[in-house]
C-alpha cells in the first residue's frame, strides 16, 4: 500500500544566480498527510514549487510513478494541483467563476463544460461549503472566505495529489480548523494525498502524518510529529527555546514557546 | 486522470433547496451548460442579450449614419440603394457612406477586442492598444512615409501595421521582468509612447506644409474616405483575430489568474501571452493602418461590455461590438454636431473618452488595486 505518489531525486532549485535547494531527495507516499515547516525563506515555497514543475530545477521529479519531464504541463496539471501563497483573482470575479476555472487541464477546445467539469465544481463548493457564497465576487469576501474559494479551486481539478503553500494563515482559529479538517476529509474519504506547508507547529503536530522541517533549503528533519516536534528541532530550525508537551485531548506534541509573560517581567523589574 | 472522477460521488449529501440555490448562482454566473455528444460549452442568456441588444443599436445607428448627410436620405431610400438600385442615392450609399459606416463599425470592433484581449492580459483596465504603443508607433512610421513621399494604401497599411507592432513589442519587452506585470506594462507603455509621439512630432516639423497637414489630418483619425478597398482590410482583420482570440479565450481566463496559478493549471504560460499579445497587436494594428488612430475605444468597450454582462473578464464578442457601436456613434456624432464642418471621429472619441479615464482613475486611486 505505501505507494509514493511525489517524489524528487537530487532536485536542485534556485533563482538567478543562488541556489536555495541543493540536491534534496524527498518520497511523499500516497495517501498521506504531510506538513512542511520551517523558518521564513528557508525554501519551504520553492519545493513545493519544483515539486509541481512551476519552478525549472535539476534533477528529477517522479509523480504517479513518472518522471514529470516525460509529462506534459496539462497531464501535470490533471494529477497534481497546487495553490500558491497569497493568490489573488481579477476584481470582480465570482466564486464560482473561479471554481470552474479550475477545470482548466480537463477542457478541451471543443469540451468547455462537460458534465464532470460541473459535478467537479459543485463538489468543490459543497465541501468547501462555498456553496452559498458561488455568485459573490471575491473581492467582497472576508480573506477566510477568500482562501476557501481558492482552495475550492484547487478541489475542482479533482487531482490525486494536492499541495498548498500555507492555507491557514491570515485566517481566524475558526476558519483555519475549518479548512484542516477539510482537507483531513478529503484525505480520509477520497484518498487524496496532501502536501501543505504550515507555520503553526501545532496545527502541522495534530493534522499531519508526516512533518517536514527544513533549514536552509535541507530537510532537517522528517518523520512522525512525535519524532520531528521536539525542544531539540526547534532549537535547531527556528532558533527558538520551546517546551513540548503532549497535548492532552489528542495526545499529539505542543509546542509551548518558553518566552516569558509581561507580568511576569513586570514583576521581576527592579521598581524604580 | 480518470480515475480520480469517480470519487465525485463521495461529496457531502446536498441540501436541495441549498442545491437549488447553487444551481441558480452557477446559470448566473457561469451561463448555461450546452451539451452535445463530444462537445460542452457554457452559454450566458445575459451576455447572449447584451451582444444582441448592441447589435441592434450599431445597426440603428449604422443605418441613420447613413441616411444622414449634406444629402439626407430616407430609410427607404438607404435599402433601395444597398440591395441594388442605381442613380445618384445609389452612388452617394454604395460609394461613400456604406463604406464609411461598415468600415468603421470594424475599425472599432477591431479595437474592442484588442483593449478586450489587453485589460485581461494586464490585468488592469488601464491597458489597452492605446496605452501600449500600438497607435503612436503606427503614426510616426506613416507621418515618415508621408514626408517620404510614399503615399500608396499598401505602403501606408504596411508601415502603419510594422510600426505599430514594433513599438508594442518594444513596451512588452521593455517592462518583462521574469514576468508581466500590469502596471509596469502601463508605465513603460507612457514613457516609450512620449518618445515616439516626440518622434512623430519631429518629423512633421521638417515635412513640408502640405505633407504636414495631410500627415496631421492621419494622426487625429477618421473613417472619412473610407472606400471598400480599406472595409477589405478591416473585414481580413477581423476574419482573422476574432476567431483566434475567441480560440484563446480560456487561455486568457486562466491566465488572469496570476501567473502561479495558470502555471499551476498547466497553461503553457509565456506561449499563450505570445499569441494573445499578437493577435491584440494585429487587431489594433489592423484597426489604426487603415481608419487612423481612434482614441479611447480599445479602453472603454470592453468595459460598458463587461459592466454589462456582469463578468470582469471574457466578453471578447460583446466588447468587439460595443467597440463598433462607439466608433460608428462618434463618427455619426462628430458628422452632425458640427454643422458644416465634420469632426474627425478620433477627436469626438478622445473629447468623449478623457473625462471616462479621468472617472476611471479617480476610482482606482480610492481603493487598493493589485495592479
Ligand atoms: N522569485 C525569487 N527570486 C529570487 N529569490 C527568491 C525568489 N523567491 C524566493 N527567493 C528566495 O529563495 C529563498 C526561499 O524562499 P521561499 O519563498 O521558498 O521561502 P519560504 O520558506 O516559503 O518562506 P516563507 O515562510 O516566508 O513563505 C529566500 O531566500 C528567498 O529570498
Ligand atoms: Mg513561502
Amino acid at each position: 500500500m505505501d505507494e509514493e505518489a511525489l517524489g524528487a531525486r537530487g532536485l536542485v532549485v534556485g533563482y538567478r544566480g543562488h541556489e536555495v535547494i541543493d540536491g534534496l531527495d524527498l518520497a511523499l507516499m500516497r495517501g498521506r498527510i504531510t506538513a512542511i515547516i520551517g523558518a521564513n525563506g528557508c525554501g519551504k515555497s520553492t519545493l513545493l514549487w519544483a515539486l509541481s514543475r512551476l519552478l525549472p530545477s535539476e534533477g528529477t521529479v517522479v509523480l504517479d510513478g513518472r518522471d514529470t519531464a516525460t509529462l506534459s504541463t496539462r497531464e501535470i496539471a490533471r494529477r497534481l494541483s497546487v495553490l500558491p501563497q497569497g493568490p489573488s483573482a481579477p476584481e470582480g470575479l465570482t466564486v464560482a467563476d473561479l471554481v470552474a476555472r479550475g477545470r482548466y487541464p480537463h477542457q478541451k477546445w471543443l469540451r468547455q463544460w462537460s458534465e464532470a467539469d460541473e459535478a467537479a465544481v459543485r463538489e468543490a463548493l459543497e465541501r468547501t461549503n462555498m456553496t452559498a457564497f458561488a455568485g459573490r465576487p471575491i473581492d467582497e469576501l472576508s480573506g477566510g472566505q477568500r482562501q476557501k474559494a481558492w482552495i475550492a479551486m484547487a478541489l475542482a481539478q479533482r487531482t490525486d495529489t494536492v499541495l498548498l503553500d500555507e492555507p491557514t494563515t491570515y485566517l481566524d482559529i475558526g476558519h483555519q480548523a475549518e479548512v484542516l479538517d477539510l482537507l483531513v476529509e478529503l484525505n480520509v474519504s477520497a484518498g487524496r494525498t496532501i502536501v501543505l506547508v504550515l507555520h503553526d507547529l501545532n496545527q502541522a503536530a495534530r493534522y499531519a502524518d508526516r512533518v517536514i522541517a527544513m533549514e536552509r533549503g535541507r530537510i532537517a528533519a522528517d518523520g512522525t510529529p512525535d519524532e520531528v516536534i521536539t525542544a531539540e528541532t526547534l532549537r535547531a530550525v527556528f532558533g527558538v527555546e520551546a517546551h513540548v508537551v503532549a497535548d492532552p485531548h489528542s495526545g499529539a506534541p505542543l509546542v509551548i514557546p518558553a518566552s516569558v509573560p509581561p507580568a511576569v517581567r513586570r514583576a521581576a523589574q527592579p521598581t524604580s | 486522470m480518470t480515475a480520480s472522477l469517480d470519487r465525485g460521488a463521495m461529496g457531502p449529501a446536498a441540501d436541495p433547496a441549498l442545491g437549488r440555490a447553487l444551481d441558480r448562482a452557477l446559470d448566473r454566473a457561469l451561463g448555461r451548460a450546452v451539451r452535445g455528444p463530444g462537445f460542452s460549452a457554457r452559454l450566458a442568456p445575459r451576455a447572449l442579450l447584451v451582444a444582441s441588444a448592441a447589435l441592434a443599436v450599431l445597426l440603428a445607428l449604422a443605418v441613420a449614419s447613413i441616411c444622414f448627410g449634406d444629402y439626407p436620405l430616407r430609410f427607404d431610400q438607404v435599402v433601395d440603394a444597398i440591395f441594388g438600385g442605381s442613380g445618384g442615392q445609389s452612388y452617394i450609399v454604395q460609394r461613400f457612406r456604406l463604406p464609411r459606416a461598415v468600415g468603421g463599425a470594424l475599425a472599432g470592433a477591431l479595437l474592442g477586442l484588442s483593449g478586450a484581449v489587453f485589460q485581461t492580459l494586464a490585468r488592469n483596465v488601464l491597458a489597452s492598444p492605446d496605452v501600449l504603443g500600438v497607435e503612436t508607433g503606427a503614426a510616426l512610421v506613416t507621418v515618415i512615409l508621408m514626408t517620404l513621399g510614399l503615399t500608396g494604401t499598401a505602403a501606408l497599411t504596411g508601415g502603419a501595421f510594422a510600426g505599430a507592432a514594433v513599438v508594442t513589442a518594444a513596451v512588452y519587452v521593455l517592462a518583462y521582468r521574469r514576468g508581466i506585470n500590469g502596471m509596469r506594462l502601463i508605465l513603460v507603455g507612457i514613457g516609450v509612447n512620449a518618445c515616439v509621439t516626440g518622434g512623430t512630432s519631429y518629423v512633421l516639423m521638417l515635412a513640408e506644409v502640405h505633407t504636414a497637414e495631410r500627415a496631421h489630418n492621419w494622426t487625429l483619425g477618421g473613417f472619412n474616405g473610407l472606400g471598400w478597398e480599406q472595409v477589405a482590410v478591416l473585414a481580413a482583420g477581423l476574419a482573422v483575430t476574432l476567431p483566434l482570440a475567441t480560440g484563446l479565450a480560456a487561455r486568457l481566463r486562466t491566465l488572469s489568474l496570476g501567473d502561479g496559478v495558470a502555471r499551476a493549471l498547466g497553461l503553457p504560460l509565456e506561449r499563450s501571452r505570445l499569441l494573445l499579445v499578437g493577435t491584440g497587436v494585429l487587431a489594433a494594428a489592423a484597426s489604426v493602418a487603415v481608419a487612423g488612430p481612434v482614441a479611447f475605444i480599445a479602453l472603454v468597450a470592453p468595459q460598458i461590455a463587461r459592466r454589462l454582462i456582469g463578468r470582469p473578464d471574457g466578453g471578447l464578442v460583446t466588447s468587439a461590438i460595443f467597440g463598433a457601436l462607439l466608433a460608428v456613434a462618434a463618427d455619426f456624432a462628430g458628422r452632425q454636431l458640427a454643422g458644416d464642418a465634420e469632426i474627425p471621429v478620433g477627436i469626438v472619441t478622445a473629447l468623449a473618452g478623457g473625462p471616462w479615464l479621468v472617472y476611471l482613475l479617480m476610482k482606482r486611486g480610492s481603493r487598493s488595486t493589485d495592479g
